[in-house]
């Protein structure tokens, strides 16, 4: 019986430590590694032209979503981007800053990354300077979350430790009740009448 | 020959007692460095809770959260190494397998590297939860939402880990006479308990604002209730646990130096971080000011409470008390002085915040009932914590492994 909920307590951690992995890599490295584009918006910030890619079509609240910026061909200069995103009426979110490499550029244009952390309307700015001036694009983005778990499940997950902390007290003190007893046994002195029958 | 016959058990004995030694020295360290992984954990979420208040979130891997997910993935590292150095030691030396706890029929190890084990597994799978309770309720979901919980009680449980391997480390030693080891051991129990209490503490700043026990037209603050509960259990903790008069005050002094560390932490990475990510400033943080929201709940007055407890403790071991008039008389001055704490606390708090809501107090003005009850609520959080502390201590002395 203990082996078997051993063995499930271990199963279980494993199961969950694989599970967290899958949801890190969606939440950090699906920014860096990913395919091609899904969607390709086309804005203007001021005097540029630009197209934005996007890698995710439904975007995903709470996940890094990669993009790329691409200026029109044949603007000169070397340009700087500063990407963030506000969130709209009513989104309980505060300003998220973007990530912009400029020393890379794919075919797709500058790389970057930005995470919406709440589901909801938002608004994606990216602020360029360059040689002509400055310009800011202002794109509408509605971030999606997956459906919502009940509040009664959502607790009993959470309280999980607590549950873990107080099984193992139950169990320590109940350990502890049999091994008092145990000694209380073994330290009792033998009763006359059967110390009669031994000799 | 017979020479050789006698002296063997004794070479045998020495060795065993040799590996015994080594093995309360092993849990010592380990118990050293898991300490030192929590406390950059505390130090992250302490930070984080200030960073979610006057800047917000804006992605998963801010530097605070970045801190708290290096202490968990340390202290999981860390606790996995310690039960396989044990399990090996145990293979080679048998007589170690009494002082271990059996997983799996595979593993051996002290009961308290399991704990830290399943505490850091718990908070690492707790944190890409959050992400996705925050992608649906936004960056201002409570402390007490089931994934914060699930991350800081992972935390705790981690904590009570590390206290029972110092505690086993401790056993140990005093079985070999190895007096430095114990005094180390026991010292860190004492940094440990403070750091519960600290961890305890913050955990309870919702209770300040906003989580209130309606009462007919009264709110009546949980807040008291709950700070009794948890320092009544952690103060009464250090009392048992330690073989030194005046162990909760020394936990409360720790507790008070993680305060001071914290204060002189939290503030400059703030000021810098803004400047360095051109993060923006929400609103409310005007209104916050420089209060660090995470340590609105801590006070100094708790070394009120901590003295009371090591005063009675203190009476006890000169009278010679009984067990049960002792317990019964820390159990008096806990209740007592923690009502005067809680007392002090909220007036501080109110004074801090310059404003009345975060005293408990209800609407029509009725705060001054609602400020009395919120006090009588420390009776009932005083006995739980007195009496949790009481049942966990008497196994943690009993099972020393």
């Amino acid at each position: 019986m203990r082996k078997a909920i051993q063995l499930f307590l271990c199963l279980l951690a494993v199961a969950s430590l694989i599970v967290t992995g899958v949801a890190f890599y969606q939440i950090v490295l699906a920014s860096t590694i990913h395919g091609a584009p899904v969607k390709f918006i086309d804005a203007t910030a001021g005097p540029y032209s630009i197209k934005l890619a996007l890698y995710n079509d439904p975007i995903n609240a709470g996940d890094a979503i990669p993009f790329n910026i691409a200026v029109a061909p044949g603007t000169r200069g070397p340009l700087t981007y500063s990407v963030t995103a506000s969130p709209g009426f009513g989104v309980p979110g505060s300003l998220a800053q973007g990530d912009v490499n400029p020393q890379q550029s794919t075919q797709y244009g500058v790389p970057g990354s930005i995470t919406f952390v709440t589901r909801g309307p938002w608004t994606l700015n990216i602020v360029i300077h360059g040689p002509a001036g400055q310009g800011t694009a202002a794109i509408p983005i509605t971030a999606v979350a997956p459906p919502a778990m009940p509040g009664w499940l959502a607790w009993n997950i959470g309280l999980l430790p607590v549950y873990g902390l107080l099984i193992f007290w139950v169990v320590q003190t109940r350990r502890k009740a049999v091994r008092s007893s145990e000694r209380e046994k073994a330290e009792r002195p033998v009763p006359a009448e059967t110390m009669k029958g031994v000799s | 020959m017979a020479n050789v016959a006698g002296s063997l058990p004794d070479v045998v004995a020495g060795q065993a007692a040799k590996s015994v030694r080594g093995l309360a020295r092993l849990r010592l360290i380990t118990g050293y460095v898991l300490m030192l992984v929590s406390l950059v954990g505390l130090f992250g979420a302490d930070w984080d809770i200030q960073w979610h208040a006057v800047i917000g979130r804006d992605r998963t891997f801010t530097p605070p959260h970045d801190m708290i997910l290096a202490s968990i993935g340390l202290a999981g590292i860390v606790a996995l190494v310690s039960i396989l150095v044990e399990t090996r030691w145990a293979a080679r030396t048998s007589e170690l397998r009494r002082y271990g706890t059996d997983f799996l029929g595979i593993l051996h190890s002290s009961l308290g590297s399991y704990l830290v084990g399943f505490g850091a597994v718990c908070s690492a799978v707790a944190f890409p939860l959050d992400t996705y309770w925050h992608s649906l309720y936004g960056v201002d979901v409570s402390l007490w939402a089931p994934f914060h919980t699930m991350i800081y009680m992972g935390g705790v449980l981690s904590t009570f880990g590390i206290i029972y391997m110092l505690l086993s480390a401790a056993h140990l030693a005093q079985e070999q006479q190895d007096r430095k080891t114990a005094l180390f051991s026991y010292a860190g129990v004492v940094a440990l308990l403070g750091m519960l209490l600290s961890k305890f503490s913050t955990f309870l700043t919702p209770a300040i604002s906003g989580h209130a026990l309606p009462l007919a037209s009264l709110s009546v603050s949980l807040f008291p209730f709950l700070l009794a509960l948890a320092a009544v259990f952690v103060c009464v903790l250090a009392a048992r646990l330690l073989p030194w008069t005046g162990a909760a005050t020394m936990a409360v002094v720790v507790y008070l130096l993680v305060w001071l560390l914290v204060s002189a932490f939290v503030h400059p990475m703030m000021t810098l971080l803004v400047q360095v990510e051109h993060q923006t400033y929400l609103a409310r943080a005007s209104r916050i000011g420089s209060n660090i929201v995470a340590m609105l709940g801590q006070t100094p007055f708790l070394l009120l409470l901590s003295l009371s407890i090591d005063g009675v403790a203190w009476l006890g071991r000169r009278g010679k008390w009984t067990l049960s008039r002792l317990k019964k008389w820390v159990f008096t001055a806990s209740t007592i002085s923690m009502f005067f704490v809680a007392g002090l606390t909220l007036v501080q708090i109110a004074l801090s915040l310059r404003t009345g809501q975060s005293s408990g107090g209800g609407a029509g003005g009725h705060i001054g009932l609602a400020f009395l009850l919120a006090l009588i609520l420390t009776i009932p959080g005083s006995l739980i914590g007195g009496w949790l502390s009481l049942a966990i201590s008497d196994t943690l002395q009993t099972l020393r492994r």
